[in-house]
């Protein structure tokens, strides 16, 4: 007699349970395993709270109609990586369409342009992923990507490079210049003389 | 970059950036994701996309069908003249030598001929019959009498009727 799973807290296990049939706790399980990576990775990708939550969604819904094909041939999380990227990347190609019949609707860009405050200081009026957004578009794509998977989602090299397929030496080397010019970025900021207040 | 220097910098991100934070909010943005998605694969498998195009069908072809008239071109004017009465042509009546042969035995074979010989030649037909069934001298006297506009056989007289009664009364009485 097989012993039945109670907590569903690895990959392993969650797979398992879709096997064992039931579905509805593996699928629970599961999304709620990975939704704050699936989420994460989907606002960087399209800097948008509610196309975040429409991909994430979308994603989570592909995943679990094919997950009864997933060989394991590489971890869950890498194999929900790639889902994510394709999803956004459809998504921001026709948002792109659907902006280019919307000719003369660029109302955010006539407001920064035309508003007499410093980039700095309209950085600092930002919220928090906004202001994120801001500094992260500074960065080339490799860099920026690499940054967030280790800087937020605390992935490892490894991990890191088995999702975009680039070797941990050069993953390393992006890290590092990110997380360079990003410190240069904030210094130049108000942002930084506060926190050095702050702390003293 | 040494660690050291690549420390100072994450401690500058960090000052920023507070990842706890970061993952703080990501975690109420995704609060009722796994909810939402069950939510959406059910009405998915409730709803397939094939329900959804055969319920969306009628629909499009209703509003074909009211725009197909805005939307086609005219039909061309038509350059053959239409035929003219005159030169209509109206099949020609079977001539007599192609109705075929009547048998002059009596009973079903001459019922059947009767019936393939089209309607063109019905009054020969009708003639033949009759002198078939109730003698050459009947029709003659018939057709005779027709011409001088004299009352025929069929004119009952007052006679007639009160013996036409009177079978209809009593079988008998003939």
């Amino acid at each position: 007699m097989s012993t039945y799973p109670l907590t569903l807290d690895t990959d392993a296990r969650i797979l398992e349970e879709f096997k064992r049939g039931s579905r509805e706790r593996a699928a629970t399980a599961f999304v709620r395993r990975n939704q704050r990576f699936v989420y994460s990775v989907a606002l960087r990708q399209l800097n948008s709270p509610e196309d975040a939550q429409d991909a994430s969604q979308e994603v989570f819904i592909r995943a679990l109609q094919s997950i009864d094909g997933f060989k394991g041939e590489s971890a869950l999380q890498t194999w929900l990586y790639r889902i994510t990227i394709n999803v956004c990347s459809n998504m921001r190609r026709k948002k792109k369409l659907q902006s280019w019949f919307r000719i003369g609707n660029h109302e955010d860009e006539r407001e920064v342009a035309g508003s007499h405050v410093s980039p700095e200081q309209h950085v600092l009026n930002l919220d928090f992923h906004s202001r994120l957004a801001t500094f992260l578009e500074a960065l080339p794509e490799k860099q920026r990507e690499t940054f967030c998977l280790r800087y937020f989602d605390e992935l490892s090299y490894e991990e890191i490079s088995d999702m975009v397929g680039t070797s941990v030496g050069a993953l390393k080397a992006n890290y590092h210049h990110a997380v360079k010019k990003l410190a240069v970025m904030i210094k130049d900021t108000d942002l930084y003389d506060q926190w050095r207040e702050d702390h003293g | 970059m040494d660690e050291q220097e690549l420390r100072d910098d994450l401690r500058i991100i960090e000052s920023a950036f507070d990842r706890t934070a970061y993952q703080a909010s990501i975690d109420r943005a995704t609060r009722t994701l796994s909810v939402d998605v069950l939510a959406r694969m059910q009405q998915r498998r409730r709803f397939p996309a094939w329900k959804v195009l055969a319920a969306a069908l009628p629909v499009a072809a209703a509003v074909v069908v009211l725009i197909a008239p805005w939307t086609s071109t005219p039909p061309s004017v038509q350059t053959t003249p239409s035929p003219s009465v005159a030169s209509a042509t109206v099949p020609d009546a079977p001539a007599i030598s192609s109705i075929p042969s009547v048998s002059t035995t009596p009973g079903a074979s001459v019922r059947k001929a009767a019936r393939n010989t089209p309607r063109a030649s019905a009054a020969v037909t009708d003639e033949q019959l009759l002198s078939e069934m109730y003698g050459e001298q009947f029709v003659n006297g018939l057709s005779a009498s027709i011409q001088e506009d004299q009352p025929t056989m069929f004119e009952l007289t007052s006679q007639d009727l009160r013996l036409l009664s009177m079978s209809v009364n009593n079988e008998d009485a003939f």
